[in-house]
């Protein structure tokens, strides 16, 4: 497969703070690559680095396989960009700002017109082609933020959390079109920290935190690399002792009792569920309901980045 | 009084106007009444002085004398014989009077005044000031009616002879006594010029700083989490009303005070409580400012919208003060639209309190009053607008 | 190229602040002028001097310091038609008092008012007593008005001693009736001299008000260059930030960007100019080819102006646009703008220290102005326009290491 972005040991300090530790990334034609990290982990500075807005210490990042330049104006020209905020002149209705974007890749105006009508059409905002930002609400807002990013029919889009801060019915509306847009050529880098947004469009997902990839793979991979494998949740009375053998248990990670709901987290093996309920039988416990849930792309991304607050 | 803190944090963010409106501007305002030059010695008058040229085309002894005659009460300023030269000498102003003595003047000007016809005339240019011009327009003309009849009369004289006679007889003088007013201007005048500019400077930076600093704090969704904060509604508003009259009780000290320690002089002219009245006014005066900067601040004006209202309004109020061109220079139309506008009021109340201290109390409260009713009137409409904007969903 | 160009443009003339500063200020600054400068345009050059006299006496001495004064003055004249005519010529405004006690009345009453009386005069034994008010304002025209009567009252009493001593010297003169006519006429003050103008346009004290408001104005017109220059570089907005990573060269959105920002400030002083020559009637004596060429210079200077403080790094978009209404107040005040007192302050300074002037853009664009009105040679003004050049030259070299694209090390 063609590598489309290909990052090698970047390096960014901000003055002792080092944002970016060595960080590699490559992502190939036809991918959603979900780039995943907690708040200050390094996603915005890795992104503005590629895009050659950012100094970086170390590092070589080639984009369709040739290096990447400030003025390298024939690969900037296949790339779209969704910034994190939205970025456009109030000045200018929506057509305006959409037309004045799309005019930086494409100078022909002619062909611009098919291109800005798609946009407008892509992101539904027919009804506001006249309305100055100022007017708009935040997810219509986010929408043309986002049509000014792809007016010009990238190959290759970065989108900088594109959903923050939108409603529900907006940000259906956008993954919809981000899988659209990848469903006909697109290649899309995608950031986020919302893990069902990720877990549902992306293709391969890099999880990074500090600067550094923590991990990359697949949806599927990523569960399988970390050592939680099921939760089961048994509403039961359960006394004290049985609570000592379920802990004894050789898979199981955790236990936890709280308003008659006894959860275990286990590694994965085969027989999670029956031990569980043996040592309830045990105990002469009654089990009320029972169920099981796979690990979840937020458990192995607390995992992996561990539970305390960011900033 | 964590309204009022983040007020004063909001303000330190912006620092950049107050330090130009109203510290940078008061520099000029001291530099202009510093400049002023009154010269007199107290109780005597002595004659305006002025610079002169003249462009001598005859080389007679009638325009050599006419230099000398002028050169008695002005200085002379040489300016060479052409066009460009001319041009730039009255163009910078460098000349207050221009005279050009034609060729053959002389001659005609003996010739004319001993057969009796019209005296030929010599060409003057004068420079931005006219009035100056006219003045020294009159000593020629007298020096030359004097040497026009004592030619006439001796028709065998030599030039030279007349032009000192004349001479003789120009130098004497009127007697010239001064009146004695209260308004006599004086040092004290000096430090009502200066309240007069700060007109612009502090009506430009109050407003500047109280429209941005409640227009910061007003902003609709800051200030519905204000609103939806326990802080009392009055209690908000108290302490961004503190906020901004911090504002204006800080450019009212800095100004009233600036000018007191720039001139002790004129100060010790004036009574302690022609200052108090001073001060008074200048106060009363900042709350014009202060109740349009909060009625800025209600409409939810930008930054850059307080700082063209601020300066533009500031130098409209200070313009219909008097303090660019005096007032009595100007139309009555002007002069009755300057009685709508606080400058005129303020101006009348500083010139006041500085000369009569004491016997112009009562007048000067008047002011004083005119321009707190100009406040109250701005910031009932402040009042209005905000309330009407706070039924708005906006 | 075209395309920056064009929504440069739009979103300029689309921001109420800027506009604001670029377009309203001037007119409404110059209409301020106009209501302040056309009553003194339209009146005679000079106002007359307002004097009270104690009524002379019927002695020949009084009857001759009565003529002598009526001859200046436009009151005694009683129809209103001829004192028109005179009103050019009129030096006084005399008001007759009985007695020295009711005129220094008179002037006393009027002192503050708007109109004031400069003081009175007393004929005494044959010579003038006079009383002036002296400066009785800091604009110094009491001072002047006071002079002025000095000067005529000087020139009253040498032309009196002058005929006594001819009459003493001759004394068949005395009985000589038309002789003696002849030298009363010819002693009665002399039209020396005739003005004229030697400049391409009569200097007006007003006309030097406009033109400093030009230059502040123009230089006004740099908050339309700090606007569209923080909303083009990467590091002082988003929306600068998204715009670099877009495929058009960095040079052609500069150039777009410095040519959309000249065209709205030379619109816009332009439609100033324009309302100071059609509304105001401010006289350009028909120059309006120069006056286009400094308009032109002037905008520029203003883009590269706004241009400048933009790249001031570390501070955010309020701070530059207090330091640019900083520059710009400051500098007008050293062009005279703000009145009398600043212009006589300003031509102080200019004639101390010339080097201030070439610093200062407002003087230069006012000094611009003023030498394509009363120059007849080119040379000052292209002298003017080369210095705004220089300048513009110099503020866009400043603001080019930020300028060039450069990548940054935060955003």
């Amino acid at each position: 497969m063609e590598k489309i972005v290909s990052v090698e040991n970047l390096v960014k300090r901000y003055g002792s703070l080092l944002a970016l530790d060595h960080l590699n990334m490559e992502i190939e034609r036809g991918e959603i690559f979900g780039l995943l990290g907690p708040n200050g982990s390094g996603k915005t500075t890795a992104i503005h680095c590629i895009l050659q807005l950012l100094t970086y210490d170390k590092g070589e990042i080639r984009l369709f396989g040739q290096p990447m330049t400030q003025t390298s104006y024939d690969l900037k020209r296949r790339i779209g960009v969704v910034p994190q905020n939205v970025a456009v002149f109030n000045e200018l209705t929506v057509h305006e700002n959409i037309d004045y974007f799309c005019g930086l890749y494409i100078p022909e105006s002619a062909k611009r017109k098919a291109c800005v009508a798609d946009a407008i059409r892509f992101v539904g905002l027919e009804d506001y082609a006249r309305t100055r930002p100022k007017k708009l609400s935040g997810g219509l807002l986010r929408r043309l933020n986002i049509a000014c990013g792809i007016a010009h029919k990238p190959e290759l889009v970065f989108f900088d959390e594109p959903t923050v801060a939108v409603d529900p019915q907006s940000r259906a509306s956008i993954l919809s079109g981000i899988q659209q847009m990848n469903a006909e050529g697109s290649t899309i880098v995608y950031t986020s920290h919302y893990m069902e947004e990720v877990e549902e469009i992306c293709t391969r997902i890099m999880i990074m935190d500090k600067g550094r990839t923590l991990a990359c793979g697949t949806n599927e991979e990523l569960k399988r690399l970390v050592a939680a494998g099921e939760k089961i949740v048994i509403e039961a009375d359960v006394p004290e002792g049985a609570l000592m053998r379920i802990q004894a248990l050789p898979h199981a990670l955790s236990v936890g009792y709280e308003d008659g709901q006894l959860s275990v987290t286990c590694e994965n093996a085969e027989h999670n569920v029956s031990d569980v309920l043996e040592e309830l039988a045990r105990a002469h416990v009654r089990a009320g309901r029972i169920w099981a849930e796979p690990p979840t792309l937020n458990d192995v991304f607390l995992e992996i980045t561990g539970r305390e607050l960011r900033d | 009084m964590q309204v009022f803190k983040c007020a004063l944090r909001i303000l330190r963010g912006n620092f950049i106007f107050p330090l130009i409106y109203i510290v940078g501007l008061s520099f000029m305002g001291l530099m202009m009444a510093t400049s002023f030059d009154f010269g007199d010695e107290p109780g005597t008058f002595e004659r305006e002085t002025y610079d002169f040229a003249v462009i001598d085309r005859d080389g007679s002894a009638l325009s050599e004398a006419v230099r000398e005659q002028l050169a008695k009460t002005g200085t002379e300023v040489a300016v060479d014989d052409d066009e460009f030269a001319i041009q730039d000498a009255v163009a910078k102003g460098m000349t207050d009077y221009l005279l050009i003595v034609p060729e053959g003047f002389q001659e005609d000007f003996l010739a004319a005044a001993r057969n009796g016809e019209d005296a030929p005339q010599m060409e003057v240019v004068y420079s931005f000031y006219s009035m100056e011009g006219a003045l020294v327009d009159q000593t020629v003309g007298e020096y030359m009616g004097a040497m026009r009849t004592l030619a006439a009369v001796s028709p065998d004289e030599p030039m030279d002879a007349i032009a000192a006679e004349a001479a003789r007889y120009a130098s004497q003088q009127a007697d010239i006594s001064l009146i004695e007013t209260v308004s006599a201007v004086s040092e004290a005048d000096r430090f009502v010029f200066f309240l007069q500019w700060s007109t612009y400077t502090l009506f430009a930076g109050i407003t500047v700083c109280v429209g941005m600093l409640v227009c910061a704090m007003g902003r609709a969704d800051v200030r519905r989490r204000n609103l939806a904060s326990p802080v009392s509604f009055i209690s908000y508003n108290m302490q961004l009303g503190l906020a901004c009259a911090l504002v204006t009780l800080g450019a009212w000290a800095w100004t009233f005070c600036l000018g007191l320690v720039a001139f002790p002089e004129a100060v010790a002219q004036i009574s302690a409580t022609g200052l108090g009245l001073c001060a008074l006014s200048v106060l009363a005066y900042c709350l014009v400012p202060l109740a349009l900067g909060l009625l800025l601040g209600q409409i939810g004006a930008s930054d850059v919208v307080c700082n063209a209202v601020g300066n533009i309004t500031g130098m409209v109020v200070s313009f219909f003060g008097g303090a660019w061109i005096s007032l009595s220079l100007m139309s009555p139309e002007v002069q009755a639209i300057a009685h709508w506008l606080p400058g005129y009021w303020y101006t009348n109340a500083c010139t006041l309190a500085a000369h009569e201290g004491l016997s112009q109390t009562q007048s000067v409260f008047a002011d004083a009053g005119v321009l707190v009713m100009f406040a109250v009137a701005i910031g009932l409409a402040g009042l209005l607008i905000g309330r009407m904007r706070m039924q708005t969903t906006d | 190229m075209g395309n920056t160009f064009k929504y440069t443009l739009l979103s300029l003339i689309r921001m109420p602040g800027v506009l604001v500063w670029a377009l309203a200020f001037p007119l409404i600054m110059s209409t301020i002028f106009m209501m302040m400068f056309q009553p003194l345009e339209e009146e005679a050059e000079m106002d007359p001097v307002r004097i009270a006299i104690v009524q002379p006496d019927e002695s020949a001495e009084g009857q001759a310091f009565q003529a002598f004064l009526e001859a200046l003055s436009d009151e005694g004249e009683d129809s209103a038609e001829s004192s028109e005519d005179d009103a050019d010529e009129a030096l006084f405004t005399v008001t007759y008092a009985a007695d020295a006690a009711e005129a220094e009345r008179i002037v006393q009453d009027s002192l503050g008012s708007d109109d004031p009386y400069t003081g009175y005069v007393q004929l005494e034994e044959g010579e003038p007593d006079v009383h002036v008010t002296g400066s009785s304002d800091t604009t110094g025209i009491e001072k002047l008005r006071s002079s002025i009567l000095a000067a005529v009252m000087d020139s009253y009493v040498a032309n009196s001693s002058l005929i006594r001593d001819l009459m003493a010297q001759d004394p068949l003169l005395a009985s000589d009736s038309s002789r003696s006519a002849q030298i009363a006429e010819l002693v009665s003050p002399l039209q020396a001299t005739e003005q004229i103008t030697v400049t391409e346009n009569q200097p007006q004290e007003t006309v030097r008000f406009y033109f400093a408001l030009l230059g502040m104005a123009a230089l006004f017109g740099g908050s339309l260059g700090l606007a569209a220059f923080q909303r083009l570089k990467p590091n002082t907005s988003a929306l600068g930030a998204r715009r670099a990573v877009g495929a058009t060269s960095h040079g052609r959105t500069v150039a777009a960007t410095v040519a959309a920002t000249w065209v709205v400030s030379f619109a816009c002083l332009f439609v100033a100019y324009l309302y100071m020559r059609f509304v105001a009637g401010v006289d350009f004596a028909g120059h309006d080819g120069e006056c286009l060429l400094v308009t032109a210079v002037s905008a520029l200077l203003a883009t590269a102006l706004g241009c400048a403080i933009s790249c001031i790094p570390h501070v955010p978009e309020d701070g530059k646009n207090g330091i640019l209404t900083g520059i710009v107040c400051f500098a007008s005040f050293f062009a005279g703008l703000y009145g009398q007192p600043t212009m006589e302050l300003a031509d102080e300074i200019s004639r101390a220290f010339p080097a201030a002037d070439w610093v200062n853009p407002a003087t230069q664009i006012s000094q611009a102005f003023y030498s394509i009105m009363y120059y007849s040679s080119p040379g000052p003004l292209m002298g003017h326009v080369a210095i705004l050049l220089i300048m513009t030259a110099l503020l866009f070299i400043l603001s080019a290491r930020s300028l060039r694209r450069r990548r940054y090390a935060s955003l």
